[in-house]
C-alpha cells in the first residue's frame, strides 16, 4: 500500500501531521492520504486521536507539525472558514446544529455562507430562492422533507443527526469528514442512516470514524488502524479484519466476531 | 523602597479581592460584579465596630464574619435561582446587588467620608534602608502573605478544599458522592465575600472610606484577574503584584499617567495572551 | 411562530402611534422632554441589541461608543462650527470607529473576557477623556452649548420640533434594525450566536461577522450619543462612564432581547420607573435595584417575554 502515499490524484493529503495538547501528544506523525471517490475509515480505540485528526484537518486545532493538502492547495495555516468553503465539509461527533432554528432555516443558512454578498443586503434570506432551493434538495437528499418546519429542537436523535449531515453537504464538499455519524442513533434508525451514507459517499471523498465495525465494513474501501495517535496499518476492510495486530486489539470486541 | 512597600501593601489589598472574585468565578461561574460593594461594606462595617469598640483588632475579626452571613444570604435569594442561567444575567442582578448596597450603606451611613484611626502600635514609621515605612502598610504586607499562604494551604492541602474543587468540576458527580453542592456554593461565595470584608476592615486605616471605593478597586480586580487568568488564584497574586506595583511607582514617578499604564498593562495582555498570563485555555466561551 | 410575529409588528406600530401622538395629547415641555428622552436611549438599547441580542456579544463598554459619538458631534458643530447632519455622521463614524477597535483588540477573546475586556477600554477611553484629554472634552464640567440643527427656517431649539428629529431617527433605527434582523448579514450573526463552531465550520468568518456587528451596534450607539448631546445641549465624560454601559445593559435585558419591541420597551420602563421612584422616595436607587434582581429571577426572557407568553394564551 505505499504506492498510496505519493499519489498525485489523491484529494486531501495530511503528511507527517502533530498535534499535542501542552506535553500530550494527541497525533504523532499521521500521514494519510484520501484518493477521489474513496470512502476512507478511521477506527482505533478510544484516545486513539482520531477525533484530534479530523478536528486538525478541519482546522479547529493548530498542528505541531506536518502539512496538509487539499487537492492542489496547502490549506495547514488557513482558518476554519476558508478550508470549508475550499470544499471541506465536516459532521461532529456531539451533534452540532443551530439550535434555535427550523431545519429550513438551518440549511438555508449554511447554503447562504457561500453566495454570501450577491444579493441585495436589505432583502430578506427568504425572499432569495436559491437559498431555498438548495436547502430543500438537501433536505430531500438526507430524508427530512417532511420537517422542514419544525424547530430542531422537537427532532428525534436520528432526526438531528440528519441536519447535522446535511449542513456538510450543503456547499456539496469534494472531501467530507464524518465524526461518528452513527454515534447515538437508535437501532432502528442504524439501517435508513446506513443508506443515506451509501447514498452521501457516492461521488466524492470521505474520512469516516465510525465505532460500528458492521457499518465500516460495508462502506469503507479502506480502513486506517489508530492507535495511541499513530497509524498502526492501513489497509483494505478484509485484511484489517484478518490482521492479528488488529485481533488483539481488539480482542473480546466486534472485530473478534466478524472474522 | 518605601515605595516597594506601598505597592505590595496595594498588591496585598488587590489580592484579598482578587482572591475572593476569582474563587467564586473559579467555583461557582459567576463573575460579582458586586464584590467592589462588598467591600465597601465591609470597610463601613469595620468602621462602625471600630467607631463603638475604639479596637481595630476587634473590628478585624467581626467583620468578615458579618459579611460572610450578608454573602450567605446573598447567594441563597439572589443567586441560587440563577446558576444555570447564561452569564448575562448573573451580571445583572449582581449589577443590581450593587445599587442595593449602596443604597443600604447611604442610609445607614450617609454620604459623610469615614476613616478607621490607625491601631495602636502600627501607628508611625519605622527606619529601614534609610527610609520611613509606614508601620500599618508593613502591617498590611505581612498580614497579606499570611493570607495568600493560608488559602494556598486551604484550597489545595485540606479536605475542605478538595470538596470545593470536586463541586466546582463537576457539581452532579460530587452530588451522587454525598457533598451537598448547595451548601458548598453557599460557603464558597460567603468567604469571597469576607475576604472582601478583611480587604475593607484593613483598608480603613489607609484609605478614606466612600461610597466611590468599591468601584475602582472593583476595576483593578478585574484587570488583576483578566491578567492572571478567570479562576486562577496563583495568577491572582502574579496579577495583584503587577498592578500594585505599577500603581505604587506610577504614583512616585508619573502620577498622571498610572491609570493610562495600568490599563495599557490589560490592553497589551488581552492581544499577546487572550488567555492570561497564566490562565490555561478553559473556559473562554 | 406567525402570531408572535404580528405581535411584534403590532406592538412596534402602537408604540410608534403613541411617540407620534405624544406631541399632539401634551405641550408640556418636560413630558416632551421625557419621551424624546426615552427615543433616544431606545436608539442606544436597538443598537446594542444588535451586538447582544442578535450576535450574542455581551458588551459592557458601549459607553464608549455612546460618549465618542456625543463628543464627535459636539466638536464638529462647536468647535468646527460644521451643520447638525454632519455632527450626526461624525457621531455615527465615531461610534463605530470606536467599536471597531474595541472589536479588533479584543478579536481573540470571548465570552466572559469579552465583557469584562469591554469595560476595561471604555473605561481606560473614560479616563484618557476625562484626565489627560481635558481641553477636548471639558473636563468633568463637560462642554456645554451643543447645538441643535439649523435648517428651513425651523426654531428647533423649541422642543416639539426637535422632538420630531429624534422622531424621525428612532423611526429610521427601527426600520433599519428590522430589516437587518431578517437579511442574509442577520441571520448569519444569528448564527453566529447560537452556535460560533458550527457557523465557522459551514463557511461562514465568524471573527469579521462579529466585528462587523459590533461595528453596527457602535454606528447606532454613537448616533444616540449625539442626540443626547443635543437634547440636552450638554457633553459631559459621565456620558463614557461604566454606568451608561450598565443601564443600557439593563434597559435591554429588561425588555427582553433579540426582538425590536424589547429594547424600547426595557428603556420606557426603567426610565418611567426613574422618573415615578424619584419623585415618590429618596431610596428609588435602591428599589431600581431590587426590581432588577427581581426581574432577573422571574422574567428571564424579559418584559417583552411575558408578553408573548400572555399573547399566546
Amino acid at each position: 500500500m505505499a504506492a498510496l502515499g505519493s499519489r498525485s490524484s489523491s484529494v486531501l493529503s495530511c503528511q507527517n501531521v502533530s498535534v499535542r495538547f501542552g506535553a500530550f501528544q494527541a497525533v504523532n506523525n499521521v500521514s494519510i492520504d484520501l484518493a477521489a471517490g474513496q470512502t476512507l475509515a478511521l477506527i482505533g480505540p478510544n484516545g486513539a486521536g482520531k477525533t484530534t485528526f479530523i478536528n486538525a484537518v478541519s482546522g479547529r486545532v493548530s498542528l505541531a507539525a506536518g502539512r496538509i493538502r487539499l487537492g492542489d492547495a496547502d490549506i495547514t495555516n488557513v482558518p476554519v472558514h476558508r478550508r470549508a468553503a475550499a470544499g471541506l465539509g465536516r459532521s461532529f461527533q456531539i451533534i452540532n446544529i443551530f439550535d434555535q432554528m427550523t431545519v429550513l432555516e438551518n440549511l438555508r443558512l449554511a447554503a447562504q455562507s457561500r453566495a454570501f454578498g450577491w444579493q441585495p443586503c436589505w432583502r430578506p434570506v427568504s425572499a432569495w430562492p436559491a437559498l431555498e432551493r438548495r436547502a430543500r434538495e438537501v433536505a430531500a437528499m438526507v430524508g427530512l422533507e417532511a420537517e422542514l418546519d419544525l424547530p430542531v429542537t422537537m427532532l428525534s436523535h436520528g432526526k438531528q443527526r440528519a441536519v447535522e449531515l446535511g449542513l456538510a453537504l450543503i456547499p456539496d464538499p469534494k472531501v467530507l469528514l464524518l465524526d461518528e455519524p452513527l454515534a447515538g442513533i437508535g437501532h432502528s434508525e442504524i439501517e435508513p442512516t446506513m443508506e443515506l451514507l451509501q447514498q452521501v459517499r457516492k461521488g466524492r471523498s470521505v474520512l469516516l470514524v465510525e465505532h460500528n465495525m458492521d457499518v465500516v465494513d460495508r462502506i469503507a474501501d479502506e480502513i486506517v488502524v489508530m492507535v495511541g495517535g499513530e497509524v498502526l496499518l492501513r489497509d483494505r476492510p478484509s485484511a484489517i479484519w484478518n490482521s492479528a495486530e488488529v485481533r488483539r486489539l481488539y480482542l473480546g470486541s466486534e472485530v473478534a466476531g466478524h472474522a | 523602597m518605601s515605595t516597594f512597600v506601598i505597592g505590595l501593601s496595594i498588591a496585598m489589598l488587590l489580592f484579598l479581592l482578587s482572591a475572593g472574585l476569582t474563587l467564586i468565578f473559579g467555583m461557582l461561574g459567576i463573575i460579582n460584579f458586586a464584590h467592589g460593594a462588598v467591600y465597601m461594606l465591609g470597610a463601613y462595617v469595620a468602621y462602625q465596630v471600630a467607631a463603638t469598640t475604639h479596637n481595630f483588632w476587634l473590628a478585624l475579626c467581626v467583620t468578615p464574619l458579618v459579611l460572610a452571613v450578608v454573602g450567605a444570604i446573598i447567594e441563597r435569594l439572589v443567586l441560587r435561582p440563577i446558576y444555570d442561567r447564561p452569564h448575562e444575567f448573573q451580571l445583572l442582578a449582581t449589577f443590581g446587588l450593587i445599587l442595593v448596597l449602596e443604597e443600604a450603606v447611604r442610609m445607614i451611613w450617609g454620604l459623610q467620608l469615614r476613616s478607621i484611626a490607625t491601631p495602636p502600635g502600627l501607628s508611625g514609621s519605622v527606619h529601614v534602608f534609610g527610609t520611613d515605612i509606614s508601620k500599618y502598610r508593613l502591617f498590611v504586607v505581612v498580614f497579606g502573605a499570611a493570607m495568600v499562604a493560608l488559602l494556598f494551604f486551604g484550597i489545595e492541602r485540606t479536605r475542605l478544599g478538595l470538596i470545593l474543587r470536586a463541586s466546582s468540576n463537576n457539581a452532579g458527580m460530587a452530588e451522587m458522592l454525598g457533598v451537598e453542592v448547595g451548601r458548598v456554593r453557599t460557603a464558597i461565595f460567603a468567604l469571597g465575600t469576607a475576604l472582601a470584608g478583611i480587604g475593607g476592615a484593613i483598608a480603613g486605616p489607609m484609605l478614606p472610606i466612600q461610597l466611590q471605593m468599591g468601584f475602582s478597586v472593583i476595576l483593578d480586580c478585574f484587570i488583576v484577574i483578566i491578567i492572571g487568568g478567570l479562576g486562577n488564584i496563583r495568577g491572582a497574586v502574579a496579577g495583584a503584584l503587577l498592578i500594585g506595583m505599577t500603581r505604587a511607582y506610577g504614583q512616585q514617578y508619573a502620577a498622571e499617567w498610572i491609570d493610562i499604564a495600568t490599563y495599557g498593562v490589560l490592553v497589551v495582555t488581552l492581544l499577546v495572551r487572550p488567555q492570561g498570563l497564566f490562565g490555561i485555555r478553559l473556559r473562554t466561551a | 411562530m406567525r402570531q408572535v410575529k404580528h405581535s411584534e409588528v403590532l406592538t412596534v406600530g402602537v408604540l410608534v402611534l403613541l411617540f407620534a401622538a405624544a406631541p399632539f395629547v401634551t405641550g408640556d415641555e418636560g413630558w416632551l422632554y421625557l419621551a424624546a428622552l426615552i427615543m433616544t436611549w431606545s436608539i442606544f438599547a436597538l443598537g446594542y441589541d444588535i451586538s447582544f441580542g442578535l450576535t450574542g456579544l455581551l458588551s459592557f463598554g458601549h459607553a464608549a461608543f455612546f460618549g465618542m459619538g456625543a463628543y464627535a458631534a459636539s466638536w464638529a458643530m462647536l468647535s468646527a462650527g460644521l451643520p447638525f447632519s454632519v455632527g450626526i455622521v461624525a457621531a455615527i463614524g465615531a461610534g463605530g470607529l470606536s467599536a471597531l477597535v474595541f472589536g479588533f483588540v479584543g478579536r481573540r477573546v470571548s465570552g466572559l473576557y469579552f465583557s469584562l475586556m469591554t469595560l476595561m477600554l471604555a473605561e481606560l477611553i473614560s479616563i484618557v477623556m476625562t484626565t489627560r484629554l481635558r481641553h477636548l472634552s471639558g473636563g468633568v464640567d463637560g462642554l456645554p452649548g451643543v447645538p441643535r440643527p439649523q435648517a428651513f427656517g425651523i426654531d428647533f431649539f423649541n422642543a416639539a420640533n426637535f422632538y420630531w428629529v429624534i422622531f424621525a431617527l428612532f423611526c429610521l433605527t427601527l426600520a433599519f434594525c428590522a430589516v437587518l434582523k431578517s437579511s442574509p448579514l442577520g441571520q448569519a450573526l444569528r448564527g453566529v450566536r447560537q452556535n460560533a463552531v458550527r457557523s465557522e465550520q459551514v463557511g461562514f468568518n465568524v471573527g469579521a461577522l462579529r466585528l462587523t456587528a459590533l461595528t453596527l451596534s457602535g454606528c447606532l450607539s454613537g448616533l444616540a450619543g449625539a442626540l443626547l448631546a443635543s437634547l440636552m445641549m450638554y457633553v459631559s465624560p459621565q456620558l463614557l462612564g461604566w454606568k451608561m454601559s450598565g443601564d443600557v445593559v439593563i434597559m435591554t435585558l429588561l425588555g427582553g432581547s433579540g426582538t425590536p419591541v424589547g429594547p424600547v420597551i426595557g428603556v420606557t420602563l426603567v426610565e418611567l420607573l426613574r422618573e415615578g421612584l424619584s419623585a415618590t422616595t429618596e431610596h428609588w436607587y435602591g428599589l431600581l435595584g431590587v426590581i432588577f434582581i427581581l426581574c432577573t429571577i422571574y422574567l428571564p426572557e424579559g418584559v417583552a417575554g411575558l408578553g408573548r407568553k400572555l399573547w399566546r394564551r
